[in-house]
């Protein structure tokens, strides 16, 4: 039987570095950068410049998958692409992606809005394109730049966010089981005022410029303390297991605080549980492949370890799904 | 819980020396109570007292000992 299966993540970073002490000096805020750290975790996030895009960091990401030998753009049959800042409102960004990589234009190709649960939707769209034989692989990338949706003044939102993007080569396996899987999703529309970018859609057009993020933190954060433990719970009884079973956690890289206080409340061990924010802040739908692919890099789980991921945020949307790992990248 | 206690606890969550709050500051006193110190609030009551509040929730209480008052009867009603 055909199985979908992680083959290997890539991501790449703007090169434009903001840390604390830049961003504290660059806007009245009565925070220090030790503050910040404390508060949040992070230490330094990476920015986009202001001709650069989500589509371009798709791309790099794209290419550092090829370069590094995992796939060649020829293998590439379907290119999902997750952002909420796209370059244009049509055409879809997964079709200009496919032209940059060279990928065939015998591929499918689509764009989905979906931000800190991206990746397990993602997740979930690849395994039912593979295991339906429809496709062989599929090249995930998810691509974020909320830094362009952020005036230089919040920094409500400027101290947690951070560009980048990865890109997930997942592919048909036939030999090791169930690698992905089973889900648990969640969607609550009525959270859609907590996180939100107001103007420069089709309700409330108004110019680029209006189109600034909001974020009330307190209101995603009971959001994020009711819906995770639960949908951790719920995918445990789904897939028959108990929270001992599972060798690692890792959860949407929202802040620290946040991550801490659901490591608590739900029982996870701090040595089973992934805290990857220091250096990038929060990444959005990349949050979780950026340090997937790190614990790659690191090759500190044996193969065929249990890995759960939760994505939770904006919309309400959230997912949750174990997967497991066929290779440590001895290719 | 003692009440000294709780406002200990809102002194922490706040930024503040010990035994600052006495018990009639405003919650909708936006400069004290920050989103920030909002942050703090939900994360205390969820994880002292299995209690999940928004902020508009606790704004409307009142004061901070309203607040007190509001938390230790939803606590009694549920033991």
């Amino acid at each position: 039987m055909v199985r979908a299966g992680i083959k290997w993540i890539e991501y790449y970073l703007p090169q434009e570095i903001v840390d604390n002490a830049r961003l504290v000096s660059s806007c009245s805020t009565d925070w220090t950068p030790e503050k910040i750290k404390q508060k949040t975790g992070i230490e330094k996030r990476h920015i986009v410049s202001k001709n650069e895009t989500a589509l371009d960091l798709g791309e790099k990401a794209a290419k550092k998958l090829f370069a590094r030998g995992i796939c060649s753009p020829n293998d590439v049959e379907y290119i999902l692409f997750c952002t909420q800042s796209p370059d244009y409102l049509l055409p879809t960004t997964a079709c200009i992606l496919q032209q940059r990589l060279n990928v065939p234009v015998t591929s499918g190709a689509l764009d989905y809005n979906l931000g800190c649960s991206g990746f397990i939707y993602g997740l979930s769209l690849a395994k039912g394109l593979i295991e339906t034989g429809q496709v062989k692989n599929v090249l995930l990338i998810t691509a974020e730049t909320y830094s362009k949706y952020i005036k230089e003044d919040n920094t409500n939102v400027r101290t947690i966010f951070g560009d980048g993007a990865a890109a997930t080569f997942i592919e048909a396996d036939t030999l090791n089981g169930d690698l992905i899987g089973p889900f648990v999703f969640g969607t609550d529309g009525k959270g859609k005022d907590n996180l939100i970018v107001k103007n420069g859609g089709h309700r409330n057009p108004g110019t680029l410029d209006s189109a600034e993020l909001y974020m009330n933190g307190p209101e995603i954060f009971l959001f994020t303390i009711k819906s995770v433990p639960e949908a951790v719970n719920n995918l445990l009884n789904k897939c028959e297991e108990t929270l001992g079973d599972i060798d690692y956690f890792i959860f949407h890289q929202a802040n620290q605080y946040i991550l801490e206080h659901l490591r608590d409340k739900i029982g996870i061990p701090a040595e089973k549980f992934c805290i990857d924010i220091k250096d990038y802040g929060n990444t959005v739908s990349s949050s979780i492949p950026i340090a997937l692919s790190n614990l790659m890099y690191k090759k500190v789980l044996s193969v065929g370890a249990k890995i759960m991921l939760v994505g939770f945020g904006v919309g309400y949307s959230w997912g949750a799904t174990i997967c497991k790992l066929n290779t440590w990248g001895d290719f | 819980m003692k009440k000294e206690e709780f406002y200990l606890l809102i002194d922490d969550i706040c930024g503040l020396k010990a035994r600052t709050i006495v018990g009639d500051e405003l919650l909708d006193d936006s400069n004290l109570f920050d989103s920030l110190a909002m942050l703090g609030l939900i994360a205390m009551f969820d994880k002292k007292f299995n209690l999940n509040f928004g902020i508009d929730e606790i704004r409307e209480v009142g004061t901070v000992h309203d607040l007190f008052v509001r938390v230790m009867k939803l606590k009694e009603d549920r033991s």
